[in-house]
């Protein structure tokens, strides 16, 4: 269930833990394990090729350096993905006010 | 680190799986192998030991399959789902149409080489009929009749086998070239898969069929040197040399895909 969630809304959460600065996948994976407190856990091979299709719709732009011997690619949020961000941040908002109205949360 | 180890075994399985332009997968394997030593490493740092480490790293990363699928979907023609049931059949039929393009173009060699040799030797040692064949006088004047510039019956068998064979068998070679041509396309607009197979495959097969190919066309040719009961003697020697050459050409090939490191292209 919490993968499923996760799964689902992998974009906006990438861009999410991608705010606060350039990473490399291995980071941003666990970036997003430590801003969840663990809750997601996501099969890490899962995330690139969101990272991808993210960068493909210019919300992200990776570079690649040199890092102890190994190439290492980086990703970083663009002004497009900074945008895709508050918007996912204001439906979101939406949505858990709905979702929260309905189960009572909100009286 | 010396040595194959577990990373390098799952990104070379993944390296067979995906699929996408060189460069693409090249990126992608290099992500992933970073990825994997440093999760590897942090998993060190934990305690334990490299093996464990590794193995922690590649079951948290996911399967081969799976990660290949992720990677390989992202909306690409052609590209998409490498393990499906029409990839792999595209994947293979691209294979099959590429070996029966090489086995064209190794028939039309033969021809050529058949052709360079009639001029060497005559066209006879290398098209003319069987030793103490008799045509039929029918044939003998057909022959005469198309082949007006021989001396007799013959010479007149020998142009007009050769003036076939290598029309026949040329056409053949040109095919092949068309047909490989072809699959060269469709790998480039995608709707064959490159890596859907393994690399080694194709040219193992290739190194087997040519090598089994020229083995039974030497055969046949030296006995019919010795027995001389067929046409064009120096046409089944010039095949066999062919279908040898392709073979070894298959075989280096083959060695180099065995031995090629996932990361050998430059980035």
């Amino acid at each position: 269930m919490k993968s499923e969630w996760a799964n689902g809304n992998l974009d906006a959460l990438l861009l999410g833990v991608l705010e606060g600065g350039a990473a490399h996948g291995y980071e941003v994976i666990q970036r997003l394990r430590n801003a969840s407190d663990g809750i997601f856990d996501l099969p890490e091979g899962t995330v690139y090729p969101s990272l991808h299709r993210l960068e493909k719709s210019g919300a992200l732009r990776s570079s690649w350096d040199t890092v102890g011997g190994r190439r290492r690619r980086t990703y970083e949020l663009t002004p497009t993905g900074s945008t895709a961000l508050q918007s996912a941040r204001t439906a979101w908002d939406r949505y858990s006010f709905s979702v929260n109205s309905v189960l009572g949360a909100n009286t | 680190m010396s040595g194959r180890d577990r990373i390098d075994a799952y990104v070379e399985a993944l390296a067979r799986r995906l699929t996408g332009s060189t460069i693409q997968v090249h990126r992608n394997l290099l992500e992933i192998e970073d990825h994997l030593r440093e999760a590897a490493a942090a998993e060190m740092a934990g305690g334990v030991d490299l093996e464990t480490a590794q193995r922690a790293a590649v079951s948290r990363f996911g399967t081969v399959s799976a990660v290949a699928r992720g990677l390989n979907g992202r909306g690409t023609a052609g590209a998409a789902h490498p393990n499906s049931a029409s990839s792999m059949i595209r994947a293979l039929l691209g294979t099959a149409a590429q070996l029966g393009a090489a086995l064209m173009i190794v028939a039309g060699a033969g021809a050529a080489v058949a052709a360079a040799a009639s001029v060497v030797l005559s066209p006879h040692a290398v098209y003319g009929l069987p030793h103490g064949a008799v045509p039929s006088a029918v044939d003998c004047a057909r022959w005469i009749a198309v082949q007006p510039t021989a001396t007799g019956c013959q010479q007149a068998a020998a142009f007009e086998a050769g003036s076939d064979m290598t029309m026949y068998l040329g056409a053949i070679g040109v095919v092949g070239l068309l047909l490989l041509a072809l699959v060269w396309v469709m790998q480039r607009l995608r709707v064959v898969p490159t890596r859907a197979l393994a690399p080694t495959l194709a040219p193992a097969i290739a190194t087997c069929g040519f090598a089994v190919t020229g083995a039974i066309l030497l055969t046949l040719s030296l006995s019919n040197v010795v027995l001389g009961n067929d046409w064009g003697r120096g046409l089944w020697i010039a095949e066999a040399a062919c279908a040898f050459a392709a073979a070894a050409v298959s075989g280096v090939v083959l060695s180099r895909a065995v031995r090629r490191p996932v990361h050998a292209e430059t980035f």
